[in-house]
């Protein structure tokens, strides 16, 4: 179980994180919906370590250090491969830095994306990073995969191509956490949805209950944001409006 | 030996040709401060004589540097060894943060020194070898300027003066 507890995170005056909470246990494929801004990205790497912040977070009871870092893994749409080492020798590096790294999985998922081995990603397209860097956090042997916006860029046939590989790859006791912005993609996959506005938890259902209630997870996320979709409809009229009275 | 030196730098640059760039970058510094040596005691011994009426003669009052003084004078190339040695460790640096963002996989490596040894280890090595390699041909040069100063020109002190040299005092 991977437990967020009180976490807040500032960045001078501002509040990224305001006391979030949040637990995820092994085995969820969660959505993490949040505007620009809202803080997904900084929780993300909050629970990674890659950041300061008060509270705390736990995997399985103990905080997480270089002892159990490895059960985290992260593809992020900024991409943290290594630019000049070909796909071979990131396989090396992860074998010789995660002891559970999947090699077999990695070669399987390369050669499904059709991504060279032997070419180092700086050479690849942007979809073909994006799957690069997606294929490296589903084989580091991870139980916790944790993924921001790992679509940003893609076509939508590459995003076609992950979610299939998502559903297909992953085991019963490995967990997702994915962030992004294409909500009406991924509601029929994900078991959860978080959403996060203005660094709150402002939401947290299971898709079941979602169902069971008859609400889109759209309109779940409007209501939970107080989406006033009549405010376009007013900006068109007063904009109608001057030019009448011009 | 490639994957040896492939782990002393960060992943995906070629270890053994940062390596012989290293090399090459010490040999040359090593190469131009021995010149500098052979030059500043040519021009020392020549400094010693004047010419009258088509006679050469020791110039009067004339003092023989110490040879620190001369070896000093090679300081600077061994510096500017050092200085590209703190090049590479910025180079080595920036290179996570260009590209990708490959530092977030740095710093979640359960190995902790790991991201420190790759940008570390190969320019701290280069401007240890460059402070080694001074010193080795300051007391090179100082042990040839003993064997062929003319002794009374060799003032007492010489190797006290090489300890104020390095020491700075």
């Amino acid at each position: 179980m991977l437990e967020i507890k009180d976490v807040t995170k500032r960045f001078g005056s501002k509040t990224a994180l305001n006391s979030v909470s949040l637990s995820l246990p092994r085995g969820e494929l969660v959505g993490l919906f949040g505007e620009n801004g809202a803080g997904k990205t900084t929780l993300m790497k909050c629970i990674l370590g890659l950041m300061g912040h008060s509270g705390q977070i736990t995997l399985d009871g103990e905080r997480i250090t270089r002892k159990n870092i490895a059960r985290l893994s992260f593809a992020t749409c900024e991409h943290s491969f290594f630019p000049d080492l070909s796909g071979a020798g990131h396989a090396d590096f992860y074998a010789a830095h995660f002891p559970a790294f999947r090699r077999r999985r990695f070669e399987v998922l390369m050669d499904f994306f059709s991504l060279p081995l032997n070419r180092a990603p700086r050479s690849f397209s942007t979809g073909q990073k994006n799957q690069f860097e997606v294929v490296l956090a589903l084989s580091q042997g991870a139980d916790y995969i944790l993924m921001d916006e790992p679509f940003s860029g893609s076509d939508v046939f590459n995003r076609e191509d992950f979610y299939k590989v998502l559903l297909g790859i992953l085991d019963n006791g490995e967990t997702v956490l994915l962030s992004t912005h294409m909500l009406e993609e991924v509601d029929s996959f994900i078991s959860r949805a978080v959403l996060l506005h203005s660094g709150r938890i402002t939401g947290d259902i299971s898709m079941s209950e979602l169902e069971e209630s008859g609400e889109s997870l759209m309109d779940y996320v409007k209501r939970a944001w107080n989406y006033r979709s009549d405010r376009i409809r007013r900006a068109i009229d007063e904009l109608s409006g001057e030019a009448g009275d011009r | 030996m490639r994957s040896d030196a492939g782990r002393l730098v960060p992943a995906g640059l070629d270890g053994r040709r940062e390596l012989i760039q290293a090399a090459a970058v010490l040999l040359t510094a090593l190469f131009a401060a021995a010149m500098c040596c052979l030059i500043v005691y040519t021009n020392a011994r020549s400094d010693m004589y004047v010419y009258r009426n088509g006679v050469r003669m020791l110039r009067p009052g004339a003092e023989f540097p110490y040879c620190a003084d001369m070896a000093a004078r090679s300081a600077p190339f061994f510096a500017a060894a050092a200085l590209f040695m703190l090049y590479k460790l910025a180079r080595y640096v920036s290179y996570h943060y260009q590209g990708s963002r490959s530092i977030y996989t740095m710093r979640r490596l359960p190995q902790r020194l790991e991201l420190a040894r790759r940008c570390l280890s190969l320019p701290l090595a280069g401007c240890l070898t460059s402070l080694l390699l001074f010193l080795a041909l300051t007391a090179l040069f100082c042990a040839v300027y003993l064997a062929v100063t003319p002794e009374e020109w060799i003032r007492p002190g010489q190797w006290e003066a090489v300890r104020r040299m390095i020491l700075g005092r």
